[in-house]
């Protein structure tokens, strides 16, 4: 136990130093940007002086590595500057529409591996039946959708044709519907296809074969032998494309209008806000890697070779 | 290789895409960008087979030459995200030591974000093109070729034949590029033709949020977030375009698929 | 040379019939095992020997019906304790195997789940009869003790990679003796382990024979195995029974030309390697039923009526079958 605690600890620390190399060097690359947002803000409207006078109010004028310690300090505190569009506070800003994305992720990711790991263990268990076939080819097509697009296409179909579902906002349950719908189904398709194969793979494997020599019932050896290992792959990929769904909603979250943390980014990149764009990028950062590092561990539980590995 | 029926659509899908995308304006006879207010939104007809646009062009014509956009923007990124990934793979595979631990160190800076927001970011700072849409590209995925590279180079360095070629004093640089460089290629091959269809997709993704190509550039991304406008009226606009981008990526993934059961099955995206 | 000596009348436990095996493959189909017959009694060991790829370890599997039947086509019949097996139901099986017929692997690491303890393992073999969980670590603790695993109250939340390849393959037995089968296949059960540790499997697989009377079908290619622990032994080449007969039988007065060539070559091993020696010639096509004796291309003695050798055993003496037109008695070349 004391070599898993030691495990953790290390897998923590390294995850805590990615993060600040990414962001250091995002930050970095974002102080680069062609004109900044005072320059937006002011237009010609405003004095050379005057400007000056902003940048150094700002603290624009450091060196980028110093800006970064400065925000980091701030962050230590719970403050992530304030918005140069609109004067508000960018930790509250994110906090507002964290809620939404999360909402919004956690749901497509439920319906994504609801439907998806049954539908790959019965392709995989009856591999070749009708069945199969339209599924891993249901999944060729479903993975080369764009999910921005899809949204556009389940707009066109629900809300404008059949008027279902609202086309934009917010405005209780039934709004998340076809975004939750365009995220999900095309990740379906890959979620389908690796609990497939991993189903086929294992149900090869000769330990299926001694389940079943021992006597054991086909219903518990699929639960117990051929589910409980090929979950652990499944497993790892869903810790691992958690982020991929945050960054994917940025996109889906514009078709929709959705109040969340992708939509505020996009409008942030686009009025170059960059004390906000930098406030999510680090908020993102932070969630992909405790994702990853979440990953690590429970696959390290998931597998007791895995573990064993570590201990030595 | 055409016996193999995934390469063999996949092949026939591009190969038509490309046909089209080669003979885009002399074959419809409009051009991308010819304004004609007097056809504005108009259904698919004889004379227009998409439709047309809020300006009044031709649609059929703006999805061919998207097809250049897309095509252009894969190899390109696909290209400079090989160059650096194979690079750093061979490099971290052969060495080992302190600069494998500092380049997969970097490896996993890149996975630190996901990649449409890293995309984002870098196309923020050079400014929205489609050329810098494929550089942010390459920036946020060249680091799965150079975990392929590195672990097949791991094993190779061990063969006989690359010892020997070591202690008869060859420079690493020649073992890297005479010996270990063919042995990768063929499964560079098939992670390239992999790779095309997200690149692909990152720049619709990108063009859609008005990062990449601007207007009147016909990227398949910009002519739907134009579209979504006259959903109501003109949902052509909505369709086709969209249809495009997924053809194409069927088309690729069945290529990448096909390739991967022909070359190297073993390798994993 | 074998430590229990044969009972004549003891009863039959299981009598294999005209048993085919063909693997339904693409583009080609495969007949592993050609019609094969053979009887095993109550408390016997009996051997299947052959060089790989006979189908020795195919009729093991087929025997169990552990062979994917949407993949294969099983003919004849499987008579345990008269009951055909191949004319059961798939779902009926499952009270066969493991309570009646158990089965050892030859490869204890892939043969065991690896994300499951060994004690776990076990366990659910013993819960198939209905046995509450605790009542089954007690046994399993027990039954780690009979396979001679030291310290097995830890040994029961070791996994399979903790294990020495001996101590896997003495889990897979507990397993498969656990619920007191009265016949144990084993396939290959010491092919994967060392030497040293081979002894130490066989002797623990012999003794359990004692305690227990169970028959056992062992499957192996090493002839000093087949001297150590059976008491009948039947040679298999290209999915065909060549000969069955006692141990010394086969030993001292091999009749078949094929047994005869795998005699010769034993004495010149070194022991503990006396495996099948490479005999000149390749074995026969298996896409299509082998017409004629499977062995003629290779057989020195071969004449003109080995082509249409119909693949009968021919009784030369008590309990020694061979199938060979040599002793067809038609004297007809």
């Amino acid at each position: 136990m004391n070599g898993f605690f030691a495990f953790v600890l290390r897998r923590a620390l390294y995850g805590a130093l990615v993060v600040l190399s990414v962001t250091a060097i995002l930050f970095s690359i974002l102080q680069m940007m062609p004109g900044d947002a005072i320059e937006l803000l002011g237009g010609n409207r405003i004095s050379k002086n005057r400007i000056e006078m902003m940048r150094v109010a700002w603290g624009l004028d450091k060196p980028p590595a110093i800006q970064y310690l400065y925000w980091l300090r701030n962050l230590a505190t719970g403050n992530m500057g304030v918005s140069i569009m609109t004067s508000q506070d960018v930790a509250k800003m994110i906090l507002g529409r964290l809620p939404y994305t999360l909402l919004l992720t956690f749901l497509a990711l439920a319906v994504q591996y609801l439907a998806a790991i049954p539908l790959g263990l019965i392709a995989g268990v009856y591999r070749d039946s009708l069945f199969d076939r339209i599924c891993v080819q249901s999944a060729v097509i479903l993975r080369a959708i764009p999910s921005f697009w899809l949204g556009i296409l389940l707009i066109l179909l629900f809300s404008v044709k059949l008027r279902l579902f609202p086309v934009s906002g917010y405005s209780g349950l039934q709004s998340l519907v076809l975004p939750v719908l365009s995220i999900a189904l095309p990740l379906i398709a890959d979620t389908m296809r690796l609990t497939r194969s991993e189903v086929v793979e294992t149900m090869a494997e000769k330990h299926v074969t001694t389940a079943r020599a021992k006597g054991l019932r086909e219903r518990l050896i699929l639960l117990r032998h051929i589910l409980r290992n090929s979950m652990v792959p499944v497993s790892v990929m869903f810790f691992l494309t958690l982020p991929w769904l945050i960054g994917g909603s940025v996109v889906v979250e514009t078709v929709f209008s959705w109040p969340g943390m992708g939509r505020l980014l996009w409008r942030s990149v686009a009025q170059q806000d960059y004390p906000v764009i930098q406030g999510i990028i680090f908020v993102i950062a932070v969630l992909t890697v405790v994702c990853s590092t979440v990953g690590d561990i429970v696959l390290s539980l998931l597998d007791p070779r895995i573990k064993g590995a570590v201990k030595s | 290789m055409f016996k193999n029926p995934s390469f063999a659509t996949g092949f026939a899908v591009i190969a038509l895409v490309a046909l089209g995308a080669a003979l885009a304006g002399h074959a419809t006879g409009y051009e991308f960008d010819a304004i004609n207010m007097s056809e504005v939104l108009k259904s698919p007809s004889r004379a227009n087979w998409l439709g047309t646009d809020q300006y009044g062009r031709d649609l059929f014509t703006r999805v061919l030459f998207g097809a250049r956009i897309a095509l252009r923007v894969g190899f390109i990124a696909v290209a400079i995200e090989s160059l650096i990934g194979v690079t750093l793979g061979l490099i971290s595979g052969y060495l080992g030591g302190y600069v494998e631990r500092a380049i997969l160190f970097v490896t996993d800076l890149t996975w630190a974000m996901p990649p449409v927001i890293l995309a984002m970011a870098i196309v923020t700072v050079l400014g929205p093109s489609v050329n810098n849409v494929a550089v942010s590209i390459a920036v946020v995925s060249w680091a799965q070729f150079t975990r392929v590279v590195r672990a097949k180079t791991l094993s190779l360095k061990e063969l006989p034949y690359i010892e020997a070629a070591e202690s008869i004093g060859e420079s690493g640089l020649s073992i890297l590029v005479r010996y270990i460089l063919p042995n990768v290629a063929p499964s560079i091959i098939v992670l390239a033709t992999l790779s095309l269809p997200s690149a692909i997709m990152s720049t619709t993704a990108l063009g859609f949020l008005g990062l990449g190509a601007q207007p009147p550039t016909p990227d398949w991304g910009v002519m739907l977030s134009e579209g979504i406008s006259y959903i109501e009226d003109a949902s052509w606009l909505s369709v086709f375009p969209g249809v495009a981008i997924v053809v194409l990526v069927v088309g690729f993934n069945f290529l990448g698929e096909g390739l991967r059961e022909l070359i190297d099955p073993r390798i994993k995206l | 040379m074998n430590a229990v000596s044969w009972d004549s009348h003891s009863e039959e436990l299981l009598r294999v019939k005209n048993l085919s095996v063909r693997y339904r493959g693409t583009p080609k189909d495969i007949h592993a095992v050609g019609g094969i017959s053979f009887s095993i009694s109550k408390s016997e060991v009996f051997s299947l020997v052959g060089e790989s790829g006979c189908g020795k370890s195919t009729t093991a599997h087929a025997i169990a019906r552990l062979l994917d039947e949407k993949k294969t086509t099983l003919g004849g019949q499987v008579f345990f304790d008269g009951c055909d097996l191949l004319a059961l139901p798939w779902s009926e099986m499952t009270s066969y195997r493991g309570s009646r017929i158990g089965m050892i692997f030859q490869n204890p690491l892939d043969s065991l789940n690896p994300l499951w303890t060994a004690g776990y393992q076990i366990g659910e073999a013993i819960r198939c009869d209905g046995i509450d969980s605790s009542a089954a670590l007690s046994m399993t603790e027990g039954l780690l003790g009979e396979v001679m695993i030291p310290d097995p109250a830890r040994r029961t939340s070791s996994y399979p990679h903790e294990l020495s390849g001996g101590m896997r393959q003495r889990v897979m037995i507990a397993m498969m003796i656990s619920r007191r089968p009265s016949l144990l296949i084993a396939d290959e059960p010491t092919t994967a382990l060392d030497v040293t540790i081979q002894s130490q499997i066989l002797d623990l697989i012999r003794e359990l024979r004692r305690t227990h009377q169970t028959s056992i079908l062992l499957i192996t290619h090493d002839f000093g195995i087949v001297a150590d622990m059976a008491d009948r032994v039947g040679v298999m080449y290209a999915g065909k029974l060549m000969e069955v007969g006692d141990v010394e039988a086969i030993f001292e007065s091999p009749l078949h030309p094929y047994t005869q060539k795998l005699m010769k070559a034993l004495p010149n091993m070194p022991k503990g390697e006396r495996r099948l020696e490479v005999i000149q010639g390749s074995v026969p096509d298996m896409s299509a039923p082998i017409e004629g004796c499977a062995f003629r291309e290779r057989c020195e003695e071969a004449f003109g009526r080995c082509e249409k050798w119909e693949g009968r055993m021919i009784e030369m003496g008590a309990r020694h079958l061979v199938s060979c037109a040599l002793f067809s008695g038609d004297g007809e070349p």
